[in-house]
């Protein structure tokens, strides 16, 4: 996920170049899945959530800042759906079983839920998919960037272990 | 690519769903007012870009055949004497070698690879780098690194300095490097290693036995450039055969194929306008029967207040195609006669056989396809002088000396150029003790320096 490229598309969009949304939903998709996933834990509220995230995109683009910093936008708006709709459902009694029991997401995807915790999972997440440089994610998540260095070399460390047990 | 990046991202491209109806069909909240605005502010960037995005594609061209250039420099006139000289060899990516004489002054500095050709490509840079303490020199050297991109500030980047001297001086070496990077802002760490005289003659390819009691003389007898150095045992014949089949065979020919593409990329964006103007005009949506085109409604009314959404969305993807035609392609189309003629004149040349030709053509066949690219590049308008230019083969080593030259200093003024704006990019200055934290973590996590050093190499 590129910076520049996704404040231009953000600056396309807030044209209305439907276009350019769909070109962003393309660029921008895996780093904001893996991250509503860490968050939600199961494919059907992370689909769920996935679809409200770039629809607020959309009905909120025109209060994005052109050259600002895009990412960031999105992963706030991102970051802020999960917290409330866990929020949420956190108080009401959930009848349905919404777990992903059974179902594999892929080797890679499955092994970083099992090896890392939530905390590791979003670093990776975030430099991997994301494309954020470690000073970067030490700000978004408020860490000194020495912890992040660690975690995220740590995470990797335990995720490579992990693929290898599953001989990958 | 790892291969567990690249397995994770087709793993998540297999799974996430493609966007709902609701959202794909969903309007998109336009504010009219704040798209002026940021036309105007986005104008004034543009040309930024497209300049360093047109220069792009023609120097980074030249980049891939650098090392085959030939340049003659004179060697040191004033070799130092070996007592308390040393040498030591900087590596970030651009790799160099300061000789350090008798009075701790840089006596010379030497390229080891063809990045470090790119800087040292002015006298007047090599100059500056000289006649100091290495502390000075080092830092400026990594300095004119930064400024090129070949560190990247925002990222994690090491330096590694290899020394044959005094611990002391490596100390204030290592400290001189550190103190620049804590006042840029930048999280890069200082690797160093202290090696013998026989290790670094090893590293610029000088014979250890004859020349190790006298390294320091020879190192500084040493031609400055690394392609020089390399090329010197050529036979006029052998350059001029490497000549044709890297510059004429693959930066020509990435050159004359990029043209080609971007008249194929401008002819298509003159339909998709076309396109787009045929809809305008046929929207049951447009505000009068009388206005037909987009030039028509857009002078009857800019801002498209009252227009239906779906009609508003039109005029604004115009807008866009409009936009991209002029700042991308330098091609301005004011209104339907300007379309008119663009798509009479793109409709009257023969896209089939210059398609064709750009299947099939290859670094081997190229100067067979070389005179129909050059006609069709003619036809539509382009120059090519610049073709005759390539095709004037350097016939002996001071002609081959001069183009390297040449080339070696545009590259250094499009690096600069491309990366002024991360260079000059306000940052934090980091505290001595933010740094030192970050060194241990670095240390810490990857046991020590050196395998931080090795794992940067492996990416």
């Amino acid at each position: 996920m590129n910076g520049i490229e996704t404040d231009r598309l953000l600056r396309l969009v807030a044209k209305g170049d439907n276009d350019a949304f769909e070109q962003l939903y393309l660029k921008t998709k895996r780093g904001v899945y893996a991250f509503l996933y860490s968050y939600f834990k199961n494919q059907h509220d992370t689909e769920d959530a996935m679809q409200t995230v770039y629809l607020k995109i959309k009905t909120h683009v025109s209060s994005y800042k052109v050259g600002t910093n895009g990412r960031a936008w999105i992963f706030q708006i991102a970051k802020n759906h999960a917290l409330t709709e866990l929020k949420k459902n956190s108080r009401k009694e959930e009848y349905e079983d919404k777990s992903s029991v059974g179902f594999t997401q892929g080797e890679v995807f499955d092994a970083m839920q099992r090896a890392l915790s939530e905390e590791e999972q979003r670093i990776v997440i975030l430099h991997v998919l994301w494309g954020y440089k470690h000073r970067e994610i030490s700000k978004l998540i408020e860490s000194p960037i020495g912890t992040v260095v660690s975690k995220y070399k740590r995470a990797i460390d335990k995720l490579k272990k992990a693929l290898k047990e599953d001989n990958l | 690519m790892k291969k567990w990046k690249q397995k994770l991202n087709s793993e998540l491209d297999r799974v996430i769903p493609d966007l709902s109806a609701e959202v794909r069909f969903a309007p998109i909240e336009v504010d009219e007012k704040e798209v002026l605005k940021m036309e105007k502010s986005r104008k004034q960037n543009f040309t930024k870009w497209a300049y360093s995005l047109s220069l792009s594609c023609i120097v980074i061209v030249f980049a891939v055949c650098l090392s085959v250039y030939f340049g003659i420099r004179n060697p040191a006139t004033n070799p130092p004497q070996v007592g308390n000289s040393y040498t030591a060899i900087v590596e970030i990516n651009p790799k160099v070698m300061f000789s350090v004489d008798d009075s701790g002054k840089v006596a010379d500095v030497t390229a080891l690879n063809t990045d470090a050709d790119v800087i040292l490509s002015s006298a007047e840079r090599l100059e500056e780098l000289k006649g100091i303490e290495i502390e000075k020199s080092v830092k400026k050297f990594v300095d004119y690194c930064a400024k090129l991109g070949y560190i990247d500030l925002d990222g994690e980047s090491a330096v590694k300095i290899s020394h044959s001297g005094k611990q002391d001086d490596l100390i204030k070496t290592v400290n001189s490097v550190e103190e620049y990077f804590r006042e840029k802002g930048a999280h890069a760490v200082v690797f160093q290693k202290q090696v013998t005289v026989e290790k670094l003659c090893e590293m610029v390819g000088l014979d250890v036995e004859t020349t190790a009691n006298k390294a320091i003389e020879d190192f500084t007898r040493l031609s400055n450039l690394y392609t020089s150095r390399k090329w010197a045992n050529m036979t006029d014949q052998e350059l001029s055969d490497l000549y044709n089949s890297v510059v004429i065979s693959k930066a020509l020919k990435n050159i004359v194929v990029s043209k080609i593409n971007r008249q194929i990329a401008v002819k298509d964006q003159i339909e998709n306008i076309n396109g787009i103007n045929e809809q305008i005009k046929t929207s049951e949506n447009n505000p009068q029967l009388l206005l037909k085109d987009y030039w028509s409604v857009k002078s009857f009314n800019d801002s498209y207040e009252d227009f239906s959404d779906e009609f508003k969305w039109l005029m604004i993807a115009m807008d866009t195609a409009i936009d991209k035609c002029k700042n991308e392609y330098g091609i301005e189309i004011k209104g339907i006669i300007d379309l008119e003629a663009l798509r009479t004149f793109y409709s009257s040349i023969d896209f089939t056989a210059i398609t064709d030709a750009l299947e099939r053509v290859t670094s081997q066949n190229f100067t067979e396809y070389l005179p129909v690219m050059t006609a069709f590049l003619e036809i539509v308008g382009e120059d090519v002088s610049f073709v005759d230019e390539y095709l004037n083969i350097p016939k002996n080593k001071e002609e081959f000396s001069k183009k390297s030259d040449d080339y070696l200093k545009s590259l250094y003024n499009f690096k600069e150029g491309k990366n002024d704006e991360l260079y000059n990019y306000d940052r934090q200055q980091i505290t001595k003790e933010e740094y030192d934290d970050y060194v241990k973590s670095i240390i810490s996590s990857y046991g020590s320096m050196e395998l931080y050093w090795l794992s940067l190499q492996k990416q």
